[in-house]
C-alpha cells in the first residue's frame, strides 16, 4: 500500500485525488508562467533582486489643514491609503495610460470584437473621470473614519534621498491632488 | 470573528470602503472575470449590498457552527474570496494575507469526517508550500547573494515611515539596519532559513510544533524588521497545531 498522502487519496478518495492533482498542475503552470491567477498564487515576495533604492517617492497628506501620518493609520487603512495614492500618482504621471492595457490587448485583441474589447478595458482600467474623482474619494474615506464635517484635502509628494551613510533628506513637496468641499 | 473585528477596526470591510473609484485588478484572470461581471463595483458602489455582505461575513461562520451545514462553509469561502478580490482591487496590491482563511474554510466543505481530515491535510501541505516556495523563489532568483539586497528592500519599504516619523522609535531600528548592511542581510537569510525549514514538513509531522515556532518567529521578525503585520496569515498556524 502506498503510504504517501497522494497514494492514500488515490486509494480511498479518488474525486479528491483528482481535485488535488488538478490544483497542483494549475499551480505548477502559473508558477512556471510567473503570473498569478487566483487561487494559484506565487509567494515570491521580496525575491526579486532589488536595485539601489537611494531615491524614493514619499507622500504628504493634509486634511483640514492637519497632517495625516499615513504610516500611523491601522495596517489595513495604511494599505488602502498608501497603495491607492501611489497608483493615483503613477496613473496621473502616465496621463492615464496603464501598463495593464498592453496585457489586455495581448490576451483579447483579435479574439473578441472591438466593441467587446472596449467594454473589457472600461471595466479593468481607470477612466479619466475616476482618476479625477480620486482625491474626493480619499477625502471621503479618511473623513468618514474621523467624523470630519467640512473638508479640504491636499496630497503632495517629495523625493526622499538616502546618502551613502543611510541618512535621509526630503525634497520640498509638490502638490499632486487637491479637494475642497463646495 | 477576530479577523472581522480586525478588518472593522481597520475600516476596510465592504461597507467601509466609501465607494472607491480607482481599480487595480492587475493581470490576474480571476480578478478580471470578477470585474467583467461587475462584481466589485456592484458591491462597493451600493452601500446596502456592501452592508449585507459584511453581515454575511459575520453570520455564515456562526450558522455553520450552529448547523454544521457544509453549504454555509461553501458560502463563506465564496464570500471571503470575493472580499479578498474586492479589497485587493481597491487597495491596489495583490495581498496574500487572506489565503489562510480561504484555504482552511474549504476543509469544511464536506460533512464526511474522513474527507475533512484529508482536506485538512491538504491545507497543511498548502501552507508548507507557501512557506517553502517563498524561500525557493528567493534562492532561485539569486536575491540573497546580492549583498545589499535587504538594505535596498528596507530603504524602499520604510521610506514613507522615515519621512513621517524620522529616526525615533522603530524608525531608529530601521535606520540602524539600513546603515548596517551585514545585519540587515542576516535578517534576510534568517527569513530564508525559517521558510526553507518548512520543506521538512512534507516528509514528517514530527517537527510541526517546531515549525509553528519558526512560523511565529517569522511573523514577529517580519513585524519589527519589515513593518508587516501578518496577523491574518497566522491562522495557517492552526494546521501545525491540530
Amino acid at each position: 500500500m502506498n503510504k504517501t498522502y497522494l497514494g492514500k487519496l488515490l486509494e480511498y478518495d479518488k474525486p479528491l485525488f483528482v481535485v488535488i492533482i488538478l490544483f497542483m498542475l494549475g499551480q505548477l503552470f502559473f508558477t512556471i508562467k510567473g503570473v498569478e491567477t487566483f487561487p494559484f498564487l506565487n509567494y515570491g515576495m521580496y525575491s526579486k533582486k532589488m536595485p539601489a533604492c537611494d531615491s524614493q517617492t514619499v507622500y504628504q497628506l493634509t486634511i483640514c489643514g492637519q497632517r495625516v501620518n499615513i504610516t500611523s493609520l491601522t495596517d489595513c487603512e495604511k494599505d488602502i491609503t498608501l497603495n491607492s495614492i501611489q497608483q493615483y500618482d503613477q496613473v496621473k504621471q502616465s496621463n492615464g495610460k496603464e501598463k495593464e492595457e498592453e496585457v489586455i490587448d495581448h490576451r483579447f485583441k483579435g479574439k473578441v470584437s472591438e466593441s467587446a474589447l472596449v467594454g473589457i478595458k472600461a471595466k479593468l482600467l481607470n477612466s479619466p473621470s475616476a482618476i479625477e474623482r480620486y482625491p474626493k474619494w480619499l477625502m471621503k474615506y479618511l473623513a468618514d473614519m474621523r467624523m470630519v464635517n467640512s473638508s479640504t484635502l491636499n496630497l503632495s509628494k517629495s523625493t526622499l534621498l538616502y546618502d551613502s551613510k543611510g541618512n535621509a533628506t526630503i525634497s520640498s513637496p509638490v502638490t499632486i491632488g487637491e479637494y475642497a468641499e463646495q | 470573528m477576530i479577523w472581522l473585528v480586525y478588518r472593522f477596526w481597520g475600516n476596510t470591510l465592504f461597507s467601509q470602503l466609501a465607494e472607491p473609484v480607482l481599480v487595480f485588478p492587475s493581470i490576474d484572470n480571476t480578478f478580471w472575470l470578477f470585474h467583467v461581471l461587475n462584481i466589485p463595483a456592484f458591491i462597493s458602489q451600493h452601500q446596502f449590498v456592501a452592508t449585507i455582505f459584511d453581515l454575511l461575513l459575520f453570520f455564515f461562520p456562526i450558522l455553520f457552527i450552529k448547523t454544521q451545514n457544509k453549504w454555509f462553509a461553501v458560502a463563506y469561502t465564496l464570500l471571503i474570496t470575493t472580499y479578498h478580490i474586492v479589497f485587493a482591487t481597491y487597495a491596489a496590491h495583490h495581498f496574500h494575507s487572506l489565503m489562510g482563511l480561504i484555504i482552511i474554510s474549504i476543509t469544511f466543505w464536506t460533512a464526511d469526517e474522513a474527507r475533512h481530515q484529508r482536506l485538512w491535510e491538504a491545507a497543511r501541505y498548502y501552507f508548507l508550500f507557501v512557506m517553502a516556495s517563498a524561500a525557493l523563489w528567493k534562492l532561485f532568483r539569486g536575491a540573497p547573494f546580492q549583498p545589499d539586497q535587504m538594505v535596498n528592500i528596507l530603504k524602499a519599504q520604510h521610506a514613507q515611515y522615515l519621512a513621517e516619523h524620522g529616526t525615533i522609535g522603530l524608525g531608529a531600528f530601521y535606520h540602524y539596519l539600513i546603515q548596517n548592511t551585514a545585519i540587515a542581510q542576516g535578517f534576510y537569510w534568517l527569513a530564508i532559513v525559517l521558510e526553507l525549514a518548512f520543506l521538512v514538513g512534507f516528509f514528517t509531522k514530527k517537527w510541526d510544533k517546531l515549525l509553528l515556532l519558526f512560523f511565529f518567529t517569522f511573523i514577529i521578525t517580519n513585524y519589527f524588521v519589515m513593518g508587516i503585520f501578518s496577523f491574518e496569515l497566522s491562522i495557517f498556524g492552526i494546521l501545525l497545531w491540530l
